[in-house]
């Protein structure tokens, strides 16, 4: 293994000089993928409060959307020794967080990354299989098994306090002692002691149990470009939308937990076709014959109208999702 | 003045599953919300084409994230206020380029899709313009019962003792201080040609798009107050969306009514109104009021005494009348 400038030692195979790399910069951009309701949102405002208790400036603020419980979100930090001009969206990030790794498959968390760009993932795998798995190439890449680690000491699925012990082993982007007075700061009013002394714990078990690996340089990612975005010369008067119905390019199932399943039982009356919010029953010539796994959000709608005399739908959780069941 | 066509048989779910959908999957409603499901049941009713006007809201924000729309009929946004103005507006242009004959000349049909904060509040003053200046259209209010699209903030539609993020629970306050508008009534009183009151559910699937169905035929304004249940607003298991609503109209909390160029229909009598503490302790905003033994009776007289109201309104016997066939029972509501 060996680095991006073809060195092979093994500090850099470690990702260790990236550390260097990260804090020397004046501005740090953060890109956090989550989900929504796990506390990604909170964990960005605790390293930006952090930040500025180390006298810097800094930025933290979730991507402006509807996305609602459940659905993948993005958040963003910038930190900087100077004050910050710019309050658009990190496209270009520094870092890259992943506090749910089963975004790892919808989420492009490659998107506008540069060479030293490092990630940060919640995984229960090595990080160096993680990394030739996702093909991370070049990037140092940090796993910490951050699900495991809230279950252990908070008792539910809010990964993102390990994640912020994990942000600062790989960057040391602030102090572990400022971010642990920061995160009992901010639970301290509304928590219990008890609540809050677990949080810490949590912090402290992602700062120590992160850890690292760059996989192959020469299995790079394919170049992913930012999203673009269509500039005022493209937009048309009154912001409108020419193509009807395009929204069905966007996916929806990686919200889905549970997935709906046709059993024989089916006498094709289509009530879960008519109240499915997502369209998702598929029909075929009147009859259903299955369900669009790229749309259905899983609500288990369709579940629960179907007559109770037939239930001819099952919902059973999502499978092949070894990320999260191992 | 229009024929009343209640009696005119349901067009079964197969034929209306030959058209296409108008409303596409990949919009970013909560899974569960059931106002995308209301839309595709609105847009399936009707036999004309449809332009959509939407006020600002959940379903506009989550089916219309720039550059991408989930709709596949032509769909106007203007703000969060004047939906109502809006179609007003677009209806009346409509009227004079096809009276020029700079348009084909074709039947259309203006519905607006707007909650309850972009009805009951915000946009109640171009609501009651368009109605008083009788514009033909459609407005479906999606009744959330509060501002769910900005962190659940209570509406004047919000229910009393409902817990919302601005009636938040404590010592002092126990939810929601006062009753709920009757926006159904109000609009009752502007003599608009057609009003209704319905919600989704699986026991009467037809009564939304039966109700659409005839209100297109209405010569002027139309109105119909859907009652849509919010997940995160409400407090509840997604999978529960439409079964929760059964509950709504079993209480007679939210009963299903047509108002017909001023006379009053009742679709549905539940054949034993349940209490409606099994509407209240489905719900996560109203845990709190589990123990509350006297404001929950005073809610109970409340109900009641609106629907001896409506009863009398509808010229129905205020007993259980066995002219009613039995409900089916509601599909999953059970468990
Ligand atoms: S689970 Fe929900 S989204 Fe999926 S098919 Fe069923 S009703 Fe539609
Ligand atoms: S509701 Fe049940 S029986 Fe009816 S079509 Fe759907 S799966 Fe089949």
């Amino acid at each position: 293994m060996c680095n991006e400038r073809g060195e092979s030692e093994p500090a850099a195979a470690l990702g260790l000089p990236t550390l260097t790399a990260v804090t020397a910069k004046h501005l740090i951009e953060i890109r956090w993928h989550a989900r929504a309701g796990q506390g990604a949102v909170t964990a960005a405002k605790i390293v930006a409060q952090t930040a500025m208790r180390e006298g810097k400036y800094a930025q933290a603020f979730p991507e402006y959307g509807p996305e609602r419980s459940g659905a993948p979100l993005k958040a963003y930090n910038r930190i900087s020794e100077e004050p910050i001009r710019t309050h658009a969206q990190v496209r270009i990030p520094d870092i890259v967080i992943v506090s749910d790794p089963t975004l790892l498959r919808s989420e492009d968390i490659f998107a506008g990354v540069k060479a030293d760009t490092v990630f940060l993932i919640n995984s229960p795998r090595p990080a160096y299989k993680l990394a030739l798995d996702i093909r991370s190439g070049p990037h140092p890449l940090y796993a910490v098994d951050a699900t495991k680690i809230a279950f252990a000491e908070i008792g539910r699925h809010f990964p993102n306090m390990a994640m912020l012990g994990a942000l600062v082993a790989a960057t040391a982007i602030v102090g572990i002692d400022q971010l642990l007075l920061q995160v009992a700061e901010n639970l301290g009013d509304k928590a219990s002691f008890d609540a809050v002394q677990a949080n810490l714990r949590a912090v402290r078990r992602g700062f120590h149990e992160a850890a690292s690996a760059v996989a192959n340089p020469a299995d790079a990612p394919a170049s992913h470009e930012a999203p673009a975005q269509p500039g005022w010369r493209e937009m048309l008067p009154g912001s409108a939308i020419a193509d009807a119905g395009n929204a069905s390019d966007y996916v929806t199932g990686g919200w889905r937990t549970l997935r709906p399943r046709l059993n024989e039982r089916c006498n094709d009356c289509l009530l879960c076709w008519f109240f499915c919010p997502d369209s998702a029953v598929v029909l075929n010539e009147g009859k259903v014959t299955g369900f669009d796994l790229n749309h259905c959000k899983g609500c288990g709608i369709c579940a629960q109208v179907c007559p109770p005399r037939l239930k001819a739908i099952d919902m059973v959780p999502e499978g092949g999702d070894e990320e999260r069941s191992s | 003045m229009f024929q009343h066509k209640t009696a005119t048989a349901p067009v079964s779910l197969k034929k209306l599953a030959e058209q296409p959908d108008l409303l596409t999957g990949g919009h970013r409603l909560c899974a569960g919300c059931a106002e995308s499901a209301i839309v595709r049941q609105v847009l399936m009713a009707s036999t004309y084409p449809v332009v959509a006007i939407m006020a600002t809201g959940c379903l506009e924000v989550a089916t219309t994230v720039y550059p991408a729309t989930a709709w596949r009929v032509p769909m106007l946004h203007n703000a969060f206020e004047n939906a109502a103005a809006t179609a007003s507006g677009a209806e009346a242009a409509y009227r004079a380029l096809r009276a020029k004959g700079r348009i084909p000349d074709r039947e259309l049909r203006f519905v607006v899709f707007a909650g309850d904060g972009g009805t009951y509040d915000i946009g109640f003053q171009s609501l009651s313009g368009a109605l008083e200046r009788g514009t033909r259209f459609l407005y479906i209010c999606f009744n959330n019962e509060g501002y769910m699209n900005t962190g659940i903030q209570r509406s004047s539609a919000t229910p009393l003792g409902a817990d919302t993020s601005t009636t938040p629970v404590g010592e002092a306050v126990l939810g929601k201080p006062g009753w709920r508008k009757d926006l159904t009534g109000i609009v009752v009183a502007h003599n608009a040609p057609y009003v209704a009151q319905t919600a989704p559910t699986a026991f009467r699937p037809h009564d939304l798009k039966n109700k659409v169905a005839r209100a297109l035929e209405a010569p002027g304004p139309a109105f119909i107050n859907v009652l849509s249940a919010c997940t995160r607003g409400w407090r509840y298991e997604p999978a529960d969306t439409i079964a929760i609503t059964q509950l709504a109209i079993d209480t007679c909390y939210w009963p299903l009514f047509e108002v017909i160029d001023g006379k009053w229909h009742l679709n549905y009598k539940p054949k034993q109104k349940r209490p409606i503490m099994d509407w209240l302790s489905a719900q996560g905003r109203f845990r709190h009021l589990l123990k509350q033994g006297r404001l929950v009776a005073e809610i109970q007289a409340r109900i009641d005494s609106e629907w001896d109201t409506l009863l009398e309104r509808c010229g129905e016997a205020p007993v259980a009348a066995a002219s009613v066939p039995p409900p089916r029972k509601a599909a999953g509501a059970s468990d």
